[in-house]
């Protein structure tokens, strides 16, 4: 079974009228400026997205190579993991 | 029909680059009491600069030292009681909660509210009794010795080992390295604030605060937790943003719990990098000075307090909202010397109808000039670039206002009422890259000419003085050759030979590359000696001792050579200038320093008329060839009553925005001729007197993300 991956609660997202993306951890507001790839990874991640979609996402939005874009989605939920910004939904 | 206005006095609005809370909770009182307010902010002397800041207070009194006892602090409370009937007061600075908790009940009886704790929980609480309160409850605390005798601080302070800090028994803290340092630190801590002073190991980690309002039953009516994200090198937090961390509500409500407390309170807390452990470092008696972000997260603390005063029993107030943030500028006022004099003589002053604040983008000349401005920023010190572009903005003949700063913390980001744009610009040491960020900006917003503000930048800004013209951007700067012999280490030394100029002299002056050097000139010069750092720092040395340990802190902070020179005990003055193309000086401003803040830097001043300094100084500019902008900084000898020369600035100095209000604009007379227009009459208004309070100003999460990522923002609206 995949496990499906959501955006911790004490993580927001934020974006201001010039463009400007981030990801803020309210826990030690902690505030990571974002790409678009991260932006759309951490769109998923709030609705709940598995490692899979992730990549598949990546693959039919930004034109990544299907391997490479499993292993940076991987990555990437890693990363989130450590900060304690995302969780396991199921 | 309007409502009526409740009375209320706020102490602690004074301070200046360590601003007490008074100011702070003033205006979060005003923004978010559901009743108009009368605000009665009481101060210790008329020079309370927290208290001129427009819109803070409505009237100020002057109150007997605490020292005159709680007979006499009752006294004159009720005397102004009698004229403006007070509902309640909240005090704001550590040592005076103790006294308002004692004189609670006699308040209370003449009609004035107050929420404080008992005498015996203020106690509890004291610098000295943490460790103590700490061990009873189970608080994890780093740990720290009380040493009550100062000439005992270099044990104590080898046995803990180094770096430590080194803090005051009710206020200040400083990191040392060495027993020296610490031995220095301690005794002005000890001068200070008395009974010794505390060694504690420091923790390196994350810093965290949390403000709360316990009810009269020791319960939580409020809290907002905030982490430090700017903390400047003195350790004062600068920028900080609310957080919602579940294990440090929960350890300050269980600190709280063990605390029996009332009222305003605040906890600091130091989370260790790579740790979920919070150690408690302090706990204050009274409000933060940051206290107003807690309105601007919707859960203003101040007026829930004031809620609380005024009809016991209110509900919790909600959670705040995490990610809003501060970030701690500056704001300026102009003083009619005659409210100042009235306050003074009279201890009482109504400030009702005194100055409004600038709107958002205040006066902006369709058609006029656009003007790039660095050093935008107070986070370390109040950097010239605010002042300039405040006088620019006040003249209403200049169209954009373009702030050029280094880094997401420049206050002057978020200063929406003197910045239309603003951008990133890299080391200016690389010549290429400060051209090029400068074409961006131009290419981007227009901009017609430029005003370095800051020391470090002259000598790049004037390599680049043709580049930058090419691309179109104009400036008004010196030549190398004049900022070179205009610099302490040159001025003093024989670059500029004339030591007498008429109106002021130069001190005898030596130069201290080694602790040997220390000696040499302390034989020469004798005692009192001012070190002083190439760039920054001046510090008095009443012995070998002290310059030795002074030499060595100024090494520590980079000056790999000091000056030594003569203390001179006198009034300090300074003059700001602007030179022409022929080095004809064509406008200046004098004026005395009547409040400095702990570095040395003018926090309220006087113009003042000294035309024979201002002609000698002309002279000396004209000499040494200047263009452009300048200050000259002087001390008036208090027994020759002869001007000595401390320093030549290149530059604006940070109080320049007060030229703007005198009428003297000496940032517009220099953008004038930077354009090649001739520079304008001057209409000089002498009755007014230069104030300066921190401010806190709201910050977007956004505009650090935006300038950090995008290399700028724009305040224009649409």
């Amino acid at each position: 079974m995949r496990v499906r991956w959501r955006l911790s609660s004490r993580a927001r997202l934020e974006e201001d009228g010039g463009g400007a993306r981030f990801l803020l951890d309210t826990y030690n507001a902690a505030m990571s400026t974002c790409n678009d790839t991260a932006w759309t990874l951490l769109r998923q991640l709030k609705r709940g997205a598995s490692v899979h979609g992730l990549a598949r996402e990546l693959v039919a939005r930004h034109d990544a190579a299907p391997r490479s874009a499993r292993s940076d989605a991987l990555n990437f939920v890693r990363r989130l993991r450590r900060m304690g910004l995302v969780d396991a939904a199921s | 029909m309007p409502r009526r206005k409740l009375a209320v006095a706020v102490t602690g609005l004074g301070g200046l680059d360590n601003p007490e809370p008074g100011k702070p909770v003033a205006r979060a009182l005003r923004q978010g009491f559901p009743q108009p307010l009368d605000i009665h902010g009481l101060s210790y002397d008329a020079w309370t600069s927290g208290a001129w800041a427009a819109g803070v207070c409505d009237a100020v009194h002057v109150m007997p030292p605490l020292a005159a006892g709680d007979d006499a602090a009752f006294a004159r409370i009720m005397a102004i009681h009698d004229d403006n009937p007070l509902a309640a007061i909240i005090p704001c600075l550590d040592l005076e909660v103790m006294t308002f908790s004692r004189l609670a009940a006699r308040l209370r009886d003449g009609g004035i509210r107050t929420l404080l704790p008992e005498s015996a929980q203020i106690d509890a609480v004291r610098k000295t009794e943490l460790p103590q309160l700490c061990y009873r409850n189970g608080i994890v605390t780093p740990t720290t010795v009380h040493v009550p005798v100062i000439s005992q601080v270099p044990f104590f302070a080898d046995q803990l080992g180094y770096p430590l800090i080194v803090k005051g028994t009710v206020a200040g803290a400083r990191k040392v390295h060495n027993a020296e340092q610490a031995a220095i630190e301690a005794a002005k801590l000890h001068l200070r604030w008395g009974n010794g002073v505390l060694l504690q190991k420091p923790v390196a980690g994350d810093e965290y605060v949390v403000a709360m309002v316990a009810r009269g039953d020791g319960s939580c009516l409020g809290k907002v937790a905030v982490r430090k994200l700017g903390i400047n090198e003195r350790g004062k937090g600068v920028i900080g943003a609310v957080v919602n961390d579940p294990d440090l509500n929960r350890e300050a409500e269980r600190i709280l719990g063990t605390l029996n407390w009332r009222g305003p309170l605040e906890l600091e807390f130091i989370r260790a990098h790579g740790s979920a452990r919070l150690n408690l470092i302090e706990i204050n008696c009274r409000f933060p000075s940051w206290i107003l972000l807690t309105a601007w997260a919707g859960c203003n603390l101040p007026a829930l307090l004031l809620q609380e005063i005024m009809k016991p029993g209110r509900p919790r107030a909600r959670a705040p909202l995490p990610g809003v943030a501060y970030v701690r500028d500056v704001f300026e006022s102009a003083i009619p010397r005659t409210k100042l004099a009235q306050l003074e003589r009279q201890k009482d002053l109504s400030l009702v109808g005194r100055g409004r604040r600038p709107g958002r983008m205040a006066r902006r000349s369709a058609r006029g000039a656009k003007v790039a401005i660095t050093g935008v920023s107070a986070f370390e010190v109040v950097m010239p670039g605010l002042g300039v572009a405040r006088a620019l903005r006040a003249s209403g003949e200049i169209g954009q206002v373009v702030g050029l700063g280094y880094g997401p913390f420049d206050t002057g980001i978020h200063r929406r009422d003197l910045f239309d744009h603003l951008f990133q610009i890299a080391d200016p040491a690389d010549h290429d890259a400060l051209v090029s960020a400068l074409a961006t900006a131009r290419k981007k917003v227009g901009i017609d000419a430029v005003l370095p503000c800051l020391d470090f930048e002259m000598e790049h800004f004037i390599a680049v003085r043709q580049r930058l013209e090419d691309i179109g951007i104009r400036t008004l700067l010196p030549s190398q050759e004049a900022l070179r012999i205009t610099r302490k280490r040159q001025v003093f030394n024989g670059a500029v030979k004339q030591k007498d100029w008429g109106a002021f002299a130069m001190p005898p002056t030596m130069k201290v590359w080694t602790l040997q050097g220390v000696e040499r000139s302390a034989r020469a010069l004798g005692f009192p000696l001012m070190i002083k750092g190439l760039v920054s720092g001046a510090y008095p040395a009443h012995s070998l001792e002290d310059a030795r340990a002074l030499w060595l802190r100024l090494k520590e902070e980079g000056h790999a050579e000091s000056l030594a020179q003569p203390f001179v005990y006198g009034e300090e003055f300074a003059v700001a200038a602007v030179c022409d193309r022929q080095h004809r000086m064509v406008d200046a401003v004098a004026i005395k320093k009547l409040l400095r803040c702990e570095r040395g830097n003018t926090w309220g001043a006087a113009q003042v008329d000294l035309p024979d300094l201002v002609e000698s100084f002309a002279a000396f500019l004209k000499a040494v060839r200047w263009t452009g902008p300048v200050e000259g900084e002087f001390i008036r000898d208090a027994v020759t009553e002869k001007f000595m020369l401390l320093e030549i600035n290149p530059r604006f100095p940070a109080w320049v925005g007060y030229c703007g209000d005198i009428g003297v604009n000496l940032p517009l007379q220099a953008v004038r001729m930077a354009l090649g227009r001739p520079a304008g009459k001057s209409d000089p208004r002498p009755d007014l007197m230069f104030m300066r309070s921190c401010e806190e100003i709201p910050a977007k999460a956004s505009a650090f993300a935006a300038f950090a990522t995008r290399g700028g923002l724009s305040h224009e609206r649409p």
